[in-house]
C-alpha cells in the first residue's frame, strides 16, 4: 500500500517537483528523498 | 605513493608552515592555498556538474586525480557552502542552479525600504517572519506543516551535504597529508553587518538608494543585526588556527564617506568582539581596496586578507607587517601568458609580499570554472612557489603579535526574539524540564539559529 499524503512524497514525485534532469537522477536521488524519508521516520518515532 | 610515514611527515610540515604564519613567526617556506571549486573540479574530471552538485561524492576520483597534479599545501577540491539540495527544498529565490550546473545567486530582495523600523525594533523577528518567507518560498506562513517540513528536510539536507563533503576532503587530506585547517569548531562565516542587510535584504540596488535616501535608518539597521551577524559567525571553540571567512561586498562601490560613516563602525567593532574572545577573521576584500588601506590597518592584528586587485608593493608597506596578506595575483594571467611569464609573475609576487612572513600564496579569486585558467600554467605556478618561495630566515618574529587584551567592546543588544529560546523559555513552555538539559537544548537552539541565519548570508 501506497503512503499516500500531501505531506509526503515519493520519490518520482520529488524528481518531478525539483525538476531534476534525466542524467542527474542517480545522484540527486539520495540528496532529494534521503530528508524526506528522515523527517517520515522521525515523525513516525514520535507517534510511536 | 609515499608511505604513511612520509604523508605524515609531510602533513605536520604543513601544519606547522601555517600555524607560523598565524603564530607571527617566518616559517620554513610559504604556504600554498590553493583550491577549485566543485564545478570546476567535475570539468577537470570530465563529470556532469549537476549531477556532481546532487551528489560531491562522484568526485572522488576528479579529485584524487588533482591531488596528484597540482601541488597545494590544502585539499585542493571537495568543498562548497551551496548545494542545492537544501535549496531547492525550500524553493529559495536567491541561490538556485542554473541550467548549465553552477549555482546562482540573483540580485533580489527580501526586505521592503519601509520595513526598516521592523527590523530596527525586532531584528530576528523581521527575518524570520519576512525576509526568510520572500527568499524561501516553501517557507511561507500560508500553510504551517509544509513550513515545518521543509525547514525540517533542508536542515537533514544541510547536514548531509556537509557531512559528504568534509568526508571527501578529509579522506584526500589523510590520504595526501594536507594542512588540515583549525581544530573542530573553530572556524565560522559571517558578514559585515551593512553587507548582510544589502546581500538579501535589500539587495545591492536597494542599499545602494538607501545610502542617499534613508542612511540613519541603515546606520540604526547595522546596530540592529550586529548580534546576530556575531552570534553567527562566533565559533564554538577558540583557536589561533581558526578563522571566521567574511566577503566584504559593498565599499568598494561606496562614497568613502559613506564607508566611514555607515559600514565601518559595526564592521571594526565585530572584528574587534571576536578579537577580544581570540578569534581571527578572515577577510575577502571583493574588487580593488586600495583607498581602504588606512582603515583596514586598524583591524585587529593578524586579521587574514585576501585581496582581488592592487598594488602588492602598496598592500604589502602599508599592512605587511600587521595582517597577514594573500590574494592579489590574477587568475586571469594564467590564461592570456606562456607558462614562463606565469611562474615569472608569481616570483614577482612573492618576491614582494613574502619577505618578513604573514603571507601565503593564493590567487586574487577562487577557480570557479576551468574555462577561466590555463590549468598547465595553474600546476607550474604552484609548483615554482612550492620550491622556490623559501625562507632563509624560519622561526624568526614576524610583524606584530597579536594579543586579545588588546581589544575591549561593550556588550552588545543580546538576541530577543520570540523565535530565539532562551532557558527560562524553555522551562516557561515545559516545566517539568530538567536542568540538566540546559546546555543539549540550548546547543539545539544555537543550531538552529546558525541554520536560518546562514540561508541568509
Amino acid at each position: 500500500m501506497e503512503l499516500n499524503s500531501k505531506y509526503y512524497k515519493t520519490l518520482e514525485e520529488n524528481l518531478k517537483k525539483y525538476d531534476i534532469q534525466p542524467k542527474a537522477i542517480e545522484t540527486a536521488q539520495d540528496s532529494i528523498q534521503g530528508p524526506e524519508e528522515s523527517l517520515l521516520d522521525l515523525l513516525s518515532f514520535l507517534i510511536t | 605513493m609515499s608511505s604513511n610515514k612520509e604523508v605524515k611527515e609531510l602533513q605536520q610540515e604543513r601544519t606547522d608552515i601555517f600555524h607560523d604564519v598565524y603564530d607571527n613567526k617566518i616559517p620554513k617556506r610559504v604556504p600554498v592555498n590553493l583550491t577549485i571549486g566543485i564545478e570546476a573540479l567535475a570539468q577537470y574530471g570530465n563529470i556532469d556538474i549537476i549531477s556532481a552538485q546532487w551528489d560531491i561524492s562522484i568526485l572522488e576520483d576528479a579529485l584524487d586525480q588533482l591531488c596528484q597534479e597540482l601541488y597545494s599545501d590544502v585539499c585542493p577540491g571537495g568543498g562548497s557552502i551551496r548545494f542545492p539540495s537544501y535549496y531547492d527544498l525550500l524553493n529559495s529565490q536567491s541561490f538556485m542552479m542554473g541550467s548549465d550546473g553552477f549555482m546562482q545567486h540573483p540580485e533580489v530582495h527580501g526586505m521592503l525600504p519601509e520595513e526598516y523600523d521592523d527590523l530596527i525594533e525586532n531584528p530576528y523577528d523581521t527575518l524570520i517572519e519576512k525576509v526568510v518567507p520572500r527568499q524561501y518560498k516553501a517557507l511561507s506562513a500560508k500553510e504551517p506543516f509544509n513550513v515545518a517540513i521543509s525547514l525540517a528536510q533542508s536542515i537533514i539536507a544541510f547536514n548531509e551535504e556537509m557531512g559528504r563533503s568534509a568526508a571527501l576532503k578529509g579522506k584526500m587530506t589523510e590520504k595526501y597529508g594536507y594542512y588540515p585547517g583549525g581544530p573542530a569548531g573553530s572556524g565560522g562565516f559571517t558578514e559585515a553587518p551593512l553587507d548582510f542587510i544589502a546581500d538579501q535584504l535589500r539587495g545591492f540596488k536597494g542599499m545602494s538608494m538607501d545610502l542617499r535616501r534613508i542612511p540613519e535608518k541603515v546606520a540604526e539597521a547595522c546596530e540592529a543585526v550586529y548580534p546576530i551577524v556575531l552570534k553567527k559567525g562566533m565559533p564554538t571553540n577558540t583557536s589561533n588556527y581558526g578563522l571566521v571567512g567574511m566577503p566584504l561586498h559593498m565599499p568598494t562601490f561606496m562614497r568613502e564617506k559613506d564607508f566611514e560613516k555607515y559600514y565601518w563602525p559595526t564592521f571594526k567593532r565585530l572584528l574587534e568582539e571576536y578579537a577580544s574572545h581570540g578569534v581571527h577573521v578572515s577577510l575577502f576584500c571583493e574588487d580593488d581596496w586600495t583607498r581602504y588601506l588606512d582603515y583596514l590597518y586598524d583591524l585587529p592584528t593578524d586579521t587574514e586578507i585576501r585581496f582581488e586587485y592592487g598594488d602588492p608593493k602598496l598592500f604589502k608597506e602599508k599592512l605587511g607587517k600587521k595582517h597577514i596578506i594573500t590574494g592579489l595575483y590574477p587568475l586571469t594571467y594564467l590564461n592570456t601568458h606562456t607558462k614562463q611569464e606565469c611562474v615569472d609573475k608569481a616570483k614577482e609576487y612573492i618576491d614582494i609580499l613574502a619577505p618578513g612572513g604573514k603571507y601565503f600564496f593564493t590567487f586574487d579569486k577562487a577557480v570557479v570554472s576551468m574555462q577561466e585558467i590555463n590549468i598547465e600554467n595553474f600546476f607550474a605556478v604552484a609548483e615554482y612557489v612550492k620550491n622556490h618561495a623559501v625562507y632563509s630566515n624560519p622561526g624568526e618574529v614576524a610583524g606584530m603579535k597579536f594579543n586579545k587584551e588588546d581589544y575591549k567592546v561593550s556588550p552588545s543588544r543580546e538576541i530577543s526574539s520570540k523565535y530565539f529560546k532562551t532557558w527560562d523559555d524553555f522551562k516557561e513552555m515545559n516545566p517539568r524540564i530538567s536542568d540538566k538539559g540546559q546546555n543539549r537544548l540550548l546547543e539545539l537552539e544555537d543550531r538552529l539559529f546558525n541554520h536560518l541565519t546562514y540561508l541568509l548570508l
